[in-house]
Order: structure tokens, then sequence, then C-alpha cells
């Protein structure tokens, strides 16, 4: 087999050089719930997306696309990156658009509950660059890095309240040692939530089986702040054969690198997951994406797999 | 050749990821290894405090690697064993030709990565000698001509029926219907013979004791007694980074191996220290009475020195070989050690790759690591494994753009 590695990163990477993300999010759409909860634009302290949740109905497409065209996909890349923008190529599931923007909307609405007055960076909200560094392409992933904290510095921004796994670890841990002068505070939004604020949103004692983001559990320590946000929303939790430490990889960071392996680990991940329940939980975006593909791609339709974000009130 | 390029790369994933067999096999060792020593650790909990110490003792040898060396050998010859220390592999190969003689000779080996790295049972039969593998799961990987799945475990993606196909093809009386019983008491008796006529014993070392030159050796099969007893010369061949300062480490470090493979307590500990000796015929000591009369400890460099002052990849170094990392592994438990270079394989394989290979495989190869970081949560030794990794995809991708 020849896998066209070097296009589909070529892809995604000029992407990120040109636009600032892999693919070119339409921040009319995905912001919607920033403008519905009145977010002003930027600011002391703002909520910091990275985009990851954003970029979801793009990655899900272009998924979908790279099934469809197959072992074509290389010569086809190689032109749609020189001609045009391949992102006009795929085409985004509304419903998937309206899921991403009932999850952020969540996320904000919690977070206002303890900064009323917080930011966001709206079409200026930049990725975080973290493919570029888990590539281990680290020129670019500098550049990309010191580009976005002028940004940052340019809004005025002196703290963020990240939401998911991967951009947390990355802007926390990892911009540090490439960035000269870093000086940004970085919050989880999980860590923030005051239990007392959240109103049970579940029916009583309906079951949710927990995925733990491999990033948060085993990199940045969050793992008993989910189940107690789950437990206080009235779920019953179920832990799956591998949690906590030791959870399991959804298989979604190879994805670029080989979707067929990638989904291999993600059905295995999805069959240990649904022995428990039919409902299942994640906490990040690209988990969310890697099993429902696997559910989809299994016939698991009695699967319903879920953000916590979207369950909490 | 083993393939180097990417294309190469995806060939074998994806015959290894359409082998339902191997799937199957892979699939069950690896749920094995996962759940094995945590069951072992819960029940023998002093086996956590070992791990720092021997952590430390191991940094503290790679950190003096020239004095350890030197006094290993030193103390290697003063329990009336001979040592030596070789940087390549042709200078291991010149120093076994010294010591298993002219062709044909029957040599008889156990399972040691250090010989698989070097080839050294291809280079004796291309010599003319005959060689046999005494580990089970070895001698089929030998019989196969393929290379190790697992450090500790190196058929674990084979079925029974394979088993007996490779086995019929040498001569072990089994067939379809041999129940497993039925097949470990035919390759008994295969080897009876092989381990009383064998010439010489070759074995590597799960650990050697600078203080006093004695070889740890674990094993379950029983294979490891044999091998090192028998025949009339022991060849050990030790690669530098298990030395460990004392004897008392050397015991933990041995027994921190054998726990996180699972495989605990190991059903042999073997300590050698020198040839086998009588004095009790009027007091004059002779070297060689049931046990060899020549013992020879080889210290095999083979890259390692390279890596000592590497800022990432030199932790790699630490690694005690449990192979606890590949069985954790998402993507090893899809491909084994397909996922790997030549030798070794899984998340401590590609740092393993780099030193004793090449660098520039290990980094494609790494390309497909997850960063998951499962390998790193168990390791033993606290290596940061995720982080070679991503060093290791950085080192080949880093100037991309």
């Amino acid at each position: 087999m020849s896998y066209p590695i070097e296009d589909i990163l070529s892809i995604l990477v000029d992407n990120i050089v040109k636009y600032g993300s892999p693919f070119r999010i339409d921040h009319r759409r995905l912001n919607r719930w920033a403008y519905e909860n009145n977010l002003k634009t930027g600011g002391d302290t703002v909520l910091y997306t990275g985009l990851l949740y954003q970029l979801t109905p793009y990655i899900e497409a272009s998924t979908r696309y790279l099934a469809k065209m197959g072992r074509k996909m290389g010569t086809i890349a190689r032109l749609a990156s020189k001609l045009i923008d391949l992102t006009k190529l795929l085409r985004v599931d509304e419903k998937t658009v309206n899921y991403v923007n009932q999850v952020l909307d969540n996320i904000a609405k919690m977070v206002k509950n303890t900064y009323q007055d917080i930011g966001y960076l709206y079409d200026k909200e930049p990725y975080s660059g973290v493919l570029l560094y888990d590539l281990g392409m680290i020129r670019l992933f500098e550049n990309h890095a010191n580009r976005v904290m002028d940004i940052f510095r340019e809004n005025g921004v002196k703290k963020v309240v990240t939401i998911d796994p991967h951009t947390t670890h990355i802007i926390r841990d990892i911009y540090p040692k490439y960035v000269d002068g870093y000086d940004l505070e970085v919050i989880n939004y999980l860590n923030l939530i005051n239990l007392d604020d959240l109103e049970p949103g579940l029916e009583s004692g309906e079951e949710y089986v927990i995925h733990d983001p491999c990033i948060y559990a085993r990199i940045v320590g969050i793992i008993d702040k989910p189940r107690e946000l789950l437990e206080k929303g009235g779920a019953k939790i179920l832990e799956p054969e591998y949690s906590r430490q030791m959870t399991y990889c959804c298989g979604g960071p190879i994805e670029s690198i080989y979707p067929e392996l990638s989904s291999e680990i993600a059905k295995k991940r999805l069959r240990q997951l649904a022995s428990k329940s039919s409902k299942i939980v994640t906490l990040c975006p690209i988990c969310y994406i890697n099993l429902s593909r696997a559910a989809l791609d299994e016939g698991m339709g009695e699967v319903e797999i879920r953000d916590l974000a979207s369950i909490l009130r | 050749m083993y393939p180097l390029e990417m294309e190469d790369i995806y060939r074998v994933l994806e015959e290894t990821i359409r082998d339902t067999g191997v799937r199957r096999a892979l699939e069950v060792s690896s749920e094995r290894i996962e759940k094995n020593p945590m069951k072992v650790l819960s029940r023998y909990p002093y086996l956590e405090s070992f791990r720092e110490e021997v952590r430390k003792a191991k940094e503290e040898v790679l950190r003096n690697i020239d004095y350890y060396i030197d006094m290993t050998m030193k103390s290697v010859e003063e329990i009336m064993g001979t040592a030596h220390l070789a940087k390549s592999r042709d200078e291991v190969f010149k120093l076994v030709d010294q010591y298993v003689g002219e062709p044909p000779k029957l040599v008889i080996k156990s399972k040691s990565m250090v010989t698989e790295e070097i080839k050294l049972r291809e280079y004796l039969e291309r010599k003319g000698h005959r060689v046999v593998e005494t580990d089970l799961g070895e001698l089929l990987i030998q019989i196969a001509g393929e290379k190790p799945m697992h450090t500790i475990a190196p058929a674990v993606h084979m079925t029974k029926e394979r088993a007996v196909k490779l086995l019929r093809s040498v001569g072990v009386k089994v067939s379809e219907s041999s129940t497993l019983e039925e097949i470990v008491a035919q390759v008994r008796h295969y080897l009876r013979n092989i381990f009383i006529e064998a010439d010489v014993g070759i074995s590597g070392g799960n650990t050697i004791a600078a203080d006093t030159g004695a070889i740890f050796l674990i094993s379950n099969e029983g294979n490891i007694r044999n091998t090192t007893n028998l025949p009339p010369i022991h060849i050990a061949i030790i690669s530098i980074e298990k030395i460990m300062p004392n004897m008392e480490l050397a015991y933990k470090q041995a027994l921190l191996q054998a726990a996180n493979a699972g495989l605990y307590p190991p059903t042999y500990l073997s300590i050698i220290a020198g040839p086998s000796s009588t004095a009790d015929i009027e007091q004059k000591r002779i070297y060689g009475v049931h046990g060899p009369g020549k013992v020879i400890v080889i210290l095999y460099d083979g890259g390692r020195s390279k890596y000592l002052d590497d800022p990432v990849i030199w932790e790699q170094l630490l690694c005690i070989k449990c192979g606890r990392c590949q069985g954790v592994c998402p993507v090893w438990s899809i491909t084994g050690n397909y996922w790997g270079g030549p030798v070794y394989g899984g998340p401590m394989g590609m740092g393993w790759t780099a030193i004793t290979e090449d660098e520039r495989l290990a980094s494609r190869l790494s390309l497909f690591c997850l960063l998951c970081a499962r390998c790193t949560e168990v390791c033993p030794m606290d290596i940061q494994l995720h982080k070679i990794i991503h060093e290791l995809k950085a080192r080949l991708m880093g100037r991309w753009g």
C-alpha cells in the first residue's frame, strides 16, 4: 500500500501556516454560542477553545472524504492543496455544527458563573498548534506558538480558561519551552466549575460509562472532577475496564498518519466502553469524533456518545 | 534487509492488521501482559519500593560506565571466569569463535535479546555449527525464521496450529490433534539429548553484579538452567547497561523485571558466579565438575555508549526489558513487534531501535505512536517513553516546512 502520508500532512500543515488551523473554520457558524452568550471581545481573562471543538465537523467530514477517495487521495490532495482550499470540498454536517455549538454554549454558561465578564477572541481565536507538536514539527510549532502568544498579548489576554485536554496540556506545559517571556495563566474549565452551581440536568440515576481522555488522566491530572460533576448532575457513573490513569486511547492521535490503525484502536476502546453501557460520556472532541465513527463503522446504532459539557447544566 | 522506508512500514502494518490469527493471539496476550503484573504488584507490595532504588543504581552505573565495566570484569576474573568487553558485533563474533572452536559444534542458546541484536544464531549457523534455541517460544521463532514478538514471550502472536506445523517441520512428534500438554512433552523429549550433547551453551543475562561478577538469569521453563549448566562451556553475552553495582541491587532488579513481566515469583532465578568446581579430594580445586569448567562473560556495547550523553534517549538505557509497556500499548496490541525494527518493537522498541540499529528507522516508526503515555504510566523504571518517542518524531520531522 502506499498511503499518501506526505500529501495528507502537507495539506494540514499548509493550512495551519496559511490560515492558522488545519481546516478553515467558519467562525460565523461555529462561534454562534459566543455571540449568544454576549461574551466580550478579548480582555484580561478569555475562554480559550484552541478551536479543537470547532474543528470537529471538519475532521468528521474530511475522514468521510478520505474514506471515499481512498488511495486516489494523494493526487487529489496535491492538486487541491495547490489550487483550491480543501475545506471547500468538505460537506460539513449541520447536526455536528449544532452539537458543537451546544457543547460550547454550556461550557460558556458554566464558566460565566465564575467569571461574569469572561472574554473570547471570536474570529481571531487561534488554533493551539497541537498537531504540529505531536507530529514533531518543532520549527513550525515554535513559530505557531509565538504567533498565538502575540495574538494573546495584542488583545490584552493574561489568563485563559481552556476546555479540552490537548489544548490545556500544550499551552500550559509545552508553550513555556518555546515562547520567550511566557507568562500566561492557564486554568482548565473543569477545575473552575463549582459543584454548587450545577443543577441536576439528568434523569436521576441515569447510567453513563466514562471515558477519560489520556491527556487529562495521565498528563494534566484531571480524573476525579468530571466524576464529581457527573454525579452532581444526577448520573450514575460506570467505570470501563480500563479507566482513570490506565484509560485507553481512542486512536485519534494517529488519524492523519494511519486511519485504518487509528480506527482499529477506536473500535477496541468502543467495545470496552459499550460493554458497560450504551451511554458513553467523553471530555475531549477528538475522543468524541473517533468513538462516534467507530460506533457507526461497527453498526452500533444504540450507542450514544456525549460530551460531559452537553450533559451538565 | 529490513524495511526502512515508510512504504515498507505501512505494508508490514497493513498485513498485520488483516491477519486475524495474529490479531487474535495479540489480543489475548496483550491483555495478559497488562493484567498479570498488576496482580503480582498488588500482592507483593514490597516490589514497589525496589523501583526507585534500582533506577538510582542504574543511573549511577550509566554515569560511571567505564568504572563499572572495569569492576565487573575484574570481579569475573576473580571468580575464575573470563571477561571481555566487545564494542561491536564483529568483536563478539571473534570472541565466540575463539571459545566455540572449529565447526561443526552443537551450540544451545537461551533466549537473549542481545544475541538477537547481533544475529549470533545466524552467524554461527553460517559458520557451520548447529544452533538450537531452547526457549520454546524462541525455538518457534527460530524455525519460522521470524523475529521475537515480545521480549519475554517471543511467540505471543502464534496460534497452536501454527506452532504444531513449525515443530513438525524439525521432527518434533506432534500433530494437529495434540494437546498443549502433549506438545510440551514432545518438545521436552526433542531437546533432552540436545541439552546433554551440546558443546557450548550461550545465554544472555538479566543483570550482572559488578562487585562479584555474578550473572543473574530468570527462567520459567528451566531451559536456562540446562543451557548454562550442562555443556562444558558457558558464554554469557550481556549488554553493558545491565550491570548493577552489587549483588543486592542485581537481585532486586531481577525480581523487579520478573514481576513486571507478570511472572512472579520466577520459577528459577540462577545466580552464576564462575565455573563449577570441587576441592573434595586433597583440597585441590578442580574446575568443571557437573557444570561448565569455563564461564565466559562478554560485555557488549553495541551502540549504547554513544547514547549515554543523549539529552533524551539516554533514559532508554535504564530499561530492564520487562516488556510491560508493550502489553499496555494500544498500537502494539494490534501490531505486536511488527511495529518495530529488526529486533525491538512497541514503545520500548522505538528507543532501543534508535540505539542498537538506526535512529532514522526508529523515527519513522515513532510516527505511529499515539503519545497516549500508557507505556510511561506502567514503566517500572519511570522512563518517559512517550517523550523519547516524541523526540524521535521531532528528529525526523523537526525541520518540516
